[in-house]
């Protein structure tokens, strides 16, 4: 069993509130993911519950045991880093019993640990080599072996594909994933990639200065953003966001943006109990927003295409709606810079967003 | 005008191979790609063409003048390198007036090109500015500014967005373009991300180990790869290339995997022209493998969840056949679990044939 659970942490340094006020529950098993810019707390929480810093105010939990006081070495968590510190010219098999030795375990229990271990991650066949020269996909394999041999509670993750490139990482993302999901084991990533997090972890905890913004499912984040920031922070490219009045006329609600009006009528009432003023946010993401070359039924809005950049099985489309930018993400499509086309939004897939509290209303 | 072109450009350090052979056009005006991994030659290939390195053998034209003798001062390119390079000391002023002071233009002159490039990048607030004092997105502006106001023939950008994060190189991938249309200068990229090649460029230069593999659109080179590398280099989630042996059974003409077989009789004349060999490799991009919780009729296979990860807006799933591992992109809708059975289908009017030796196209 491991429950990790942070009760009101606080964390300062000095002016600086690093970490305010966080609450929230990893349950067992689960894949958690800490997501945030620069800068927004996710990696001194790390660090805190990893027991390299005090926390300030609030508890940390692990099974149900306060570890505040506990040193690192006693939480029973392992850490796996960014930048794969290792020795070149030791054999891997020593590399991951590295830890094992350091707790003075016998020689027979080092060698069956190690070699179910390599098993698990397919690196087996590696043990007799020496580190340097091993490609970075094993490399990372060969770190996750040396923090799995401990076999921890927890498995702190610092932005362990960062250095790779785009490529490497994005195949590393689902081979991370399934090795993480099959060990089993309460597992927490940081990391500032909104991408690697949605595709990888079960819940994410998206943070910004200090205070978190929501925990939830990639799938809840996505679809349904509880306010601004989330909902700009996650999705690339980043969801269109237009400023809007909130209008009604005639039985009718519209939202007047200036150069167009979108009837939200269905809409009406929840956002009239729930805005604490007209002024509203409508958001929509990139793919839910359909580029045609000719007006597509009474909700299509006129536009001017700007940029067009073929991504594979997919276009961008930058566009202009008067002085509003929008950027829609389409299959492939034939058309130029310059030319007009009328683009519908998918009205399921609509955001409407309080622009004072910035808080979604839908 | 900024015509370029490469002929049989070859350069060699010591018993490397660097450049090998390249043979390129570029006309007034474009904006090409060079797309390849490290070490594929880009970085080589931009300095010959500066010339601040001699080629070996082969000739450089800039608008049909033959070049290699002319010192890079005579050239008139311009060159953008990832590390931008401004003078620390100077503002972003005297950053880009630099290259103008140093051709002696008047006061008036220069006052009127900076102010005017500054405009065009969106930079004009940020005049007075240090170098220290601004973002990576800012400063990769300011050295663009210093490369554009000599009015090169063409400019050389040496992997420019390789230091920002990804949201920001998303958003200059857009600029870029935006700028290109309005600079109107012949524009020559190098980059070892496929995206950044195939989003910006009207054409790209494939490039690996000093060779020149395939020089097209970015849609000729998506859908019509003409070799095994430019087929799994250019698109994310990568290609599938599955390894198969030829095989004829039956009066029919099939590709065996191991895991499973695909018929190709309706290739049968096009393969027995040009496999050297019974070795082939069968290639399906992610996006054109359907999979389905029911099976369907014609050729359909079994197979195991293996992954899935909600990259919104895709959703990438890794399924496995058999032994085998393919990666295919699902809609937004799809729903499935690790270790889900699914039927999974290739489409027909999309898959390649590889010859495995030669690494050609054959379909």
């Amino acid at each position: 069993m491991a429950v990790v659970r942070l009760e009101n942490l606080t964390k300062r340094f000095g002016n600086v509130v690093a970490v305010n006020n966080l609450s929230l529950e990893i349950k067992d098993g689960e894949f958690v993911s800490f997501l945030g810019p620069s800068g927004c707390g996710k990696t001194t929480t790390l660090r805190m519950i990893a027991g390299v810093e005090r926390p300030t105010e609030g508890e940390i939990c692990i099974d149900d045991v306060v570890v505040n006081d506990l040193p690192s070495k006693d939480r029973d968590i392992a850490m796996v880093f960014q930048f794969y510190v290792m020795y070149p010219a030791m054999k891997v098999f020593d590399q991951i019993a590295f830890p094992l030795k350091m707790r003075g375990a016998s020689k027979d229990e080092i060698k069956k640990s190690v070699r179910e271990v390599a098993t698990i991650l397919g690196i087996d066949h590696l043990l007799n080599f020496p580190v340097g020269g091993l490609t970075m996909g094993e490399r990372q394999r060969i770190e996750l072996a040396r923090a799995m041999v401990r076999r921890p509670k927890v498995y702190l993750l610092d932005e362990p594909l960062t250095n790779l490139d785009a490529k490497l990482r994005a195949r590393m993302r689902g081979e991370l994933k399934r090795l993480i999901k099959t060990l089993g084991t309460t597992t927490i990533y940081v990391t500032h990639d909104q991408l690697e997090a949605i595709s990888m972890a079960d819940r994410i905890a998206v943070m910004t200065l200090g205070s978190l913004q929501q925990y939830d499912t990639p799938e809840n984040m996505y679809d349904h953003p509880t306010n601004l920031f989330v909902a700009g922070f996650i999705g690339t490219p980043a969801i269109n966001f237009v400023d809007c009045s909130f209008v009604e006329k005639d039985g009718r609600a519209f939202l007047d943006a200036g150069e167009f009006v979108y009837d939200i009528t269905e809409f009406r009432e929840n956002v009239a109990k729930d805005s604490t003023s007209p002024e509203l946010i409508l958001g929509i993401r990139p793919e839910h927003i359909s580029v045609n070359k000719r007006r597509a039924g009474e909700n299509s809005i006129e536009a001017q295409v700007n940029v067009v950049e073929p991504t594979g099985n997919r276009t961008i489309v930058r566009m202009s709606v008067g002085k509003h930018p929008m950027v829609a993400n389409t299959g492939v499509l034939a058309i130029s810079p310059d030319e007009k086309v009328w683009v519908n939004f998918d009205r399921t897939k609509i955001h409407i967003f309080d622009k004072k509290t910035e808080r979604t209303i839908i | 005008m900024g015509k370029l072109a490469l002929k049989h450009v070859t350069k060699r350090f010591g018993d490397k191979t660097a450049v090998n052979k390249l043979d390129l056009q570029v006309a007034d005006g474009q904006f090409v790609c060079l797309l390849g991994p490290s070490g594929a030659g880009k970085t080589t290939t931009f300095r010959m063409i500066a010339g601040v390195e001699r080629p070996d053998e082969g000739e450089i034209y800039i608008d049909d003048v033959l070049v290699n003798q002319l010192p890079p001062k005579d050239r008139d390119i311009a060159m953008m390198f990832q590390s931008y390079a401004l003078y620390p000391h100077k503002t972003v002023y005297e950053n880009i007036a630099y290259p103008l002071k140093k051709r002696r233009l008047s006061d008036s002159d220069i006052k009127n090109r900076v102010n005017q490039v500054a405009e065009t990048l969106g930079i004009s607030s940020l005049l007075d500015r240090l170098p220290k004092q601004l973002s990576g997105g800012e400063k990769q502006r300011v050295a663009m500014g210093r490369a554009i106001v000599r009015q090169p023939k063409a400019l050389l950008l040496d992997e420019p967005l390789t230091n920002l994060d990804a949201k920001l190189r998303e958003q200059m991938r857009g600029e870029f373009k935006r700028l290109r249309r309005e600079l109107k200068t012949t524009i020559i990229l190098a980059t070892p991300d496929q995206l950044e090649a195939i989003s910006m460029g009207d054409r790209v230069a494939v490039m690996n180990f000093g060779n020149l593999l395939q020089f097209d659109s970015p849609d000729v080179l998506y859908n019509h790869p003409t070799n095994l590398f430019v087929a799994g280099f250019v698109g994310s989630p990568a290609m599938n290339l599955v390894e198969c042996t030829l095989v004829n059974t039956n009066g029919r003409v099939l590709l065996d995997a191991g895991d499973f077989t695909y018929d190709v009789s309706r290739f049968k004349d096009q393969i027995k022209q040009q496999a050297t060999s019974s070795e082939l490799k069968l290639g399906i991009r992610p996006e054109h493998i359907s999979m389905s919780r029911s099976r369907a009729d014609g050729e359909c296979y079994e197979a195991e969840i293996y992954v899935v990860e909600p990259a919104r807006p895709d959703i990438v799933v890794d399924i496995r056949i058999g032994k085998r591992l393919l990666t295919a992109l699902a809609p937004e809708t799809f729903r499935a679990n690790m270790g889900d059975k699914v039927w999974v289908t290739f489409d027909q009017e999309k898959i390649h044939i590889f010859d495995k030796k030669t690494e050609k196209t054959i379909v």
